[in-house]
């Protein structure tokens, strides 16, 4: 049975009103492939992109959304790759309908419309230039994602590594003919400084001088009798080159973003070079000790009062943790921020392996914190008792930047070892959809064999789990990763199966309301 | 030419009578050539700009010889390329417009050699040995990658090439781009060829071709009119037999045993198993292991010699002279099976895996023994997986091997006699022990893999001492695991250097305690820089890009 087939019986039985969902399978019949879902045609609904490759040849199709939310079993549109295109992405460049398919080459820019077939009479230069990545992958499309909304004015700017440079493009609204790229500011980047070998790492090769091979760039005596092993077989060619980009955010909470740079123990915080004048000065800011070596750091309004608070995550083998620092405004400094030295809050879980993240679960405006945890309990030590625990846990944000001391709502499951035939299946689980439209997020999850279920959350003064599922199927084909987005743009969830060759993709029947962008 | 501009200024020495060389600023690259023919080497520098071919003087600075612009190209491939009879090399360079052309001493202008479509190369200056002879006429011909594998060219007497067949191999492009939301966003791209073999592989003295691709093998071999054919002489689709051995329920693992996966496990290895100097070919499908017999034409796969069937999980089946009669074995390599349960203890409180190596004897030409002639079973014990890195970090096995594997010995002959008996190894601190010898010593890098194994089945031997099992800590494997130049250093084992060269490198002091783990970056280098026959060393340091010749030596 699948979604919409369960979500009639569940609607029969009484069990709860879900809306109506249209399932739609995508064959890809290729492996790998990547997808993307964004609105090309610009009509409010989602529409799907796929890159695959198959007998040596690479596509992208198209699949658009239909108004009854479903998507047609073959592509609308398709498009042979040329195989000097190295990456492709979305922008909407010309009067045509709809956005245009950017494609990135070795040389430069090219767009297509998507209202047309085929390359002859579509394709457009918009922009000469030696850009970076200069190689096509003949075994992947891959998509190219630094499309933003760098000047906070609404409209999405494309960015591109040019030679050593990251150049922000924007979109010339009068462009009728030639290209409607305008160059609006450069960032410089840096070539990634090798690194030396330390002890026990094993960082063969990777340092110009660990292997004979010229990694990072450079050849030393690659001919030469010398003291550097050939390790793992002579290479005709083996080049690496990778450029460090800057980090943008929007650290000043204005829409716009800066230039975030992490540098011995302090943030170092440039505007934008946009539109011309004198260099921006930088701001410092001061990190605390716990966010120096972080796993990741995300400056965000966590509690919804309109100040950027900096959550850090560490994921150390003995320190899983999750801290908030609350930041105060500096009059003195062009961002206002002056960053606690003391957490405001603190979440340490306990497992072999800890992965925290940030959700609006119950969709309050203040972000609440998730983990999920990998256990394999050490008291269990004889193949009879051996189990694998996971978790799935819910810290709801508080006002002041806080979180919850304890799990407002915990999913917790064991395994047998003989139980995790479908292991990685078995594991899938995903709390960032509404399905039952009632604002709070709910919890989806596949069991062990391969059932895929929805169980319903509900906010009050705590979280609730339902402890059945309003919705189980099983999927006609094992499912590799399972997403939640709201594809009709009615304010409700869908749901994203992805398969080894294919998609199933269940979306909701409502009417399209404009949310902000949504892509993968 | 004057002297080399740009230099920078002559440094110190290293310690007296070393001799600091001139090098300009921004170079990516270094090599040694005979540019002029006369047996003394030049130093080909490599910048952004271009090449420069440059002589050494004795007092270190550089003297250039030979200039190739990049201009205005976003690619320059260079190959060192030799002449036939002579011992002078030429520079190959080749544009990403497809120009190649040939630069040599004593040439006017550069010659055009071909102009080739259909490239896809990295930007760049870069090191790219795309020449070698490949059909055996002691002209160096070209392999140059193209859509689905490589383009071979032959070159004549004339110097011009032409093209020839284009085979499969593997051309592993990695593309790393940037997301919005990445911590440190990078954008980066490698570009990865693996060598390919020019060998006699049908016994008739003239070099044959073997390329390789993750999922398809093609072998060329010279008919009898001593041409190389259009078309391989052999193929192995190694995709299309594995696809055949595929299980039915896509990823769905076996709880009970984890290695069930390797019954869908495809190798193929051709090469002269029964001595007639025609290679044949050992494939291994699954759990079944077939051999073919090789011809001078061609190894016809209609009907194996032999087919041996295995219950266990195959992890390895290769072809090895194991009792040393002159002709190859055949090794089964078999792992027990392993659980989930068991794979989840070894994370808590670890637990053991066991290998069994079966040797069938080879009793005739490609037919091997029905059961095993010898087995020898290894367990291994494997500490809790939870605390490994932690026994791994405070292991001095690890750090021994870290060492061996960062830096091999060099054979070296120092006085001309026409010997490698000296050994010259750079150690940890960034100094230079030597030691003279007479003997000419093994070649520092053992590559063979049939070495390898051997290597290993002596320490197990050796640890089995008559019996056929032997049970080792993981730690205790690591000293199992050869290392290049291992037989350079136990021939110098327990002697004290004759000679210390060079200062301490000061980014590895270990005194230092931030710095207490860092090895040296230095690289050393062994040439006969003169021509006289005794090798020179030369010692680089990369940061910043420093070159010495060593004195004392």
């Amino acid at each position: 049975m699948t979604l919409a087939a369960a979500v009639a019986v569940v609607a029969a039985a009484g069990m709860g009103e879900l809306p109506q969902f249209t399932e739609s399978r995508i064959a890809v019949g290729a492996e790998p492939f990547e997808y993307q879902l964004s609105d090309v045609d610009l009509d409010l609904r989602v529409d799907l992109l796929v890159s695959s490759v198959a007998g040596g040849e690479r596509t992208l199709r198209l699949w658009r959304q239909r108004a009854d939310a479903s998507f047609p079993p073959t592509a609308d549109w398709s498009l042979a790759v040329p195989p000097d295109v190295i990456s492709w992405s979305l922008l909407d460049l010309r009067p045509d309908p709809g956005r245009e398919v950017v494609l990135l080459t070795r040389g430069g820019v090219h767009s297509l419309t998507t209202t047309r077939a085929g390359l002859k009479e579509n394709l457009r230069r918009e922009l000469a230039a030696p850009l970076m990545p200069d190689l096509a992958d003949p075994r992947r499309l891959p998509a190219w994602q630094l499309t933003q909304d760098v000047d906070g004015d609404g409209r999405e700017e494309l960015l591109l590594v040019v030679e050593e440079e990251l150049r922000i493009l924007g979109v010339a609204a009068d462009a009728a003919a030639g290209s409607a790229l305008v160059e609006l500011g450069r960032l410089p980047v840096a070539p990634r400084t090798t690194r030396v070998s330390e002890r026990g790492s094993f960082t063969f090769g990777s340092s110009g001088m660990r292997g004979r091979g010229p990694a990072g760039g450079t050849s030393f005596f690659r001919l030469a009798r010398t003291s550097q092993p050939v390790l793992f077989g002579e290479k005709l060619l083996d080049r690496r080159r990778t450029l460090e980009l800057p980090r943008l955010l929007d650290f000043g909470g204005d829409a716009a973003l800066e230039r975030v740079e992490r540098e011995n123990g302090h943030w170092r915080v440039t505007p934008l070079p946009l539109g011309g004048g004198p260099a921006p000065m930088p701001a410092r800011f001061e990190l605390p000790e716990a966010a120096r070596d972080a796993t990741s750091t995300e400056w965000t309004d966590l509690d919804g009062d309109g100040r950027r608070e900096l959550v850090v995550f560490r994921s150390d083998d003995d320190d899983k943790v999750a801290l908030v620092f609350t930041a105060r405004v500096d009059p003195a400094q062009p961002f206002g921020a002056l960053i606690d030295a003391a957490p405001s809050a603190r979440i340490k879980l306990a497992g072999m392996g800890v992965r925290y993240w940030l959700t609006d679960v119950d969709r309050d405006g203040r972000q609440d914190l998730t983990a999920r945890v990998f256990d394999v309990p050490t008291g269990l030590s004889t193949l009879a008792t051996v189990r694998l625990d996971t978790a799935f846990h819910v810290f709801r944000g508080r006002p002041g930047a806080t979180w919850s001391r304890a799990p407002d709502l915990s999913f917790e499951r064991s395994f047998r070892p003989e139980q995790l035939t479908r292991v990685q299946e078995s594991l899938l689980i995903n709390v960032g959809g509404d399905f039952d439209g009632d604002g709070c997020n709910d919890l989806v999850t596949t069991q062990l064999d391969g059932r895929v279920e929805i169980r319903r959350i509900t906010a009050g003064e705590s979280l609730q789990l339902e402890a059945k599922p309003v919705v189980s199927f099983a999927p006609t084909t094992e499912v590799e990763r399972l997403e939640t987005w709201d594809l009709s743009r009615d304010g409700v969830a869908d749901l994203t199966l992805r398969h080894e060759q294919g998609l199933t993709l269940f979306v909701s029947r409502g009417m399209p309301r404009p949310p902000p962008e949504q892509r993968r | 030419m004057s002297a080399l501009p740009g230099c920078a200024a002559l440094v110190a020495s290293l310690a007296a009578g070393d001799v600091s060389i001139a090098l300009p600023d921004g170079l990516t690259g270094l090599e040694l050539l005979d540019w002029e023919g006369d047996s003394r080497l030049e130093l080909l520098l490599v910048a952004d700009a271009g090449l420069t071919v440059a002589a050494i003087e004795d007092d270190g600075r550089l003297t250039p010889r030979a200039r190739v612009e990049r201009g205005a190209a976003r690619t320059l491939a260079w190959c060192l390329a030799p002449v036939a009879g002579t011992s002078r090399q030429e520079l190959l360079a080749l544009r990403e417009d497809g120009v190649l052309q040939r630069h040599a001493a004593g040439a006017a202008a550069p010659a055009e050699v071909a102009r080739i479509t259909g490239l896809a190369l990295p930007s760049g200056v870069f090191a790219f040995p795309f020449a070698r002879d490949l059909d055996g006429d002691g002209d160096a011909d070209l392999a140059l990658p193209a859509a689905g594998g490589l383009s071979l060219w032959w070159v004549g007497a004339d110097g011009k090439a032409t093209r020839g067949p284009l085979v499969r191999h593997r051309i592993d492009v990695g593309l790393t781009l940037p997301a919005p939301e990445d911590d440190g966003p990078e954008v980066g791209v490698s570009l990865s060829i693996p060598s390919f073999e020019v060998v006699d592989q049908n016994g008739d003295g003239r070099p044959d071709l073997v390329f390789e691709s993750d999922d398809h093998l093609q072998f060329f071999w010279t008919g009898s009119n001593g041409a190389l054919p259009e078309q391989p002489t052999l193929e192995v689709d190694l995709a299309e037999l594995k696809a055949k051995l595929a299980p039915a329920g896509g990823s769905v693992l076996d709880p009970a045993n984890l290695f069930k996966a390797l019954a869908s496990r495809v190798s193929a290895d051709v090469r002269d198993f029964d001595g007639d100097r025609r290679a044949d070919l050992l494939l291994r499908q699954g759990s079944k292991v077939s051999l073919f017999p090789g011809t001078p034409a061609g190894i016809d796969r209609a009907k194996a010699a032999q087919v041996l069937k295995v219950s266990g999980n195959l992890l390895d089946a290769f072809a090895f002279d194991d009792d040393r009669d002159g002709k190859d074995d055949l090794c089964l390599l078999q792992v027990a099976d392993v659980s989930f349960g068991q794979l989840l203890l070894w994370v808590i409180v670890g637990g053991e895996l066991e290998f069994d190596l079966f040797t069938y004897r080879q009793e005739a030409t490609l037919r091997f023994g029905k059961s095993p002639a010898k087995r020898r079973r290894l367990r291994v014990e494997l500490p809790a997986l939870l605390g490994i890195a932690d026994e791994f970090e405070d292991s001095k096995a690890i750090e021994r091997l870290g060492d061996e594997f960062a830096r091999q010995p060099i054979g070296l002959d120092l006085d001309g006699d026409g010997q490698r008996g000296d050994v010259a190894q750079l150690r940890r601190d960034g100094t230079v022990a030597v030691w003279r010898g007479k003997a000419a010593l093994p070649e520092a890098h053992a590559a063979e893999l049939a070495e390898l194994r051997r290597g290993l089945l002596a320490r197990f031997d050796a640890a089995a001492a008559g019996k056929d099992a032997v049970k080792i800590g993981l730690l205790d494997l690591v000293e199992w695991v050869p290392t290049p130049g291992a037989a350079m250093r136990a021939a110098v084992a327990g002697r004290e250097p004759d000679t210390l060269l060079a200062t301490r490198d000061p980014s590895a002091d270990r005194k230092d305690a931030d710095a207490a783990d860092r090895q040296t970056d230095r690289l050393l280098i062994a040439a006969d820089l003169d021509g006289d026959g005794k090798d020179e060393l030369l010692l680089l340091d990369v940061q910043p890009l420093m070159l010495w010749r060593l004195a004392g030596g």
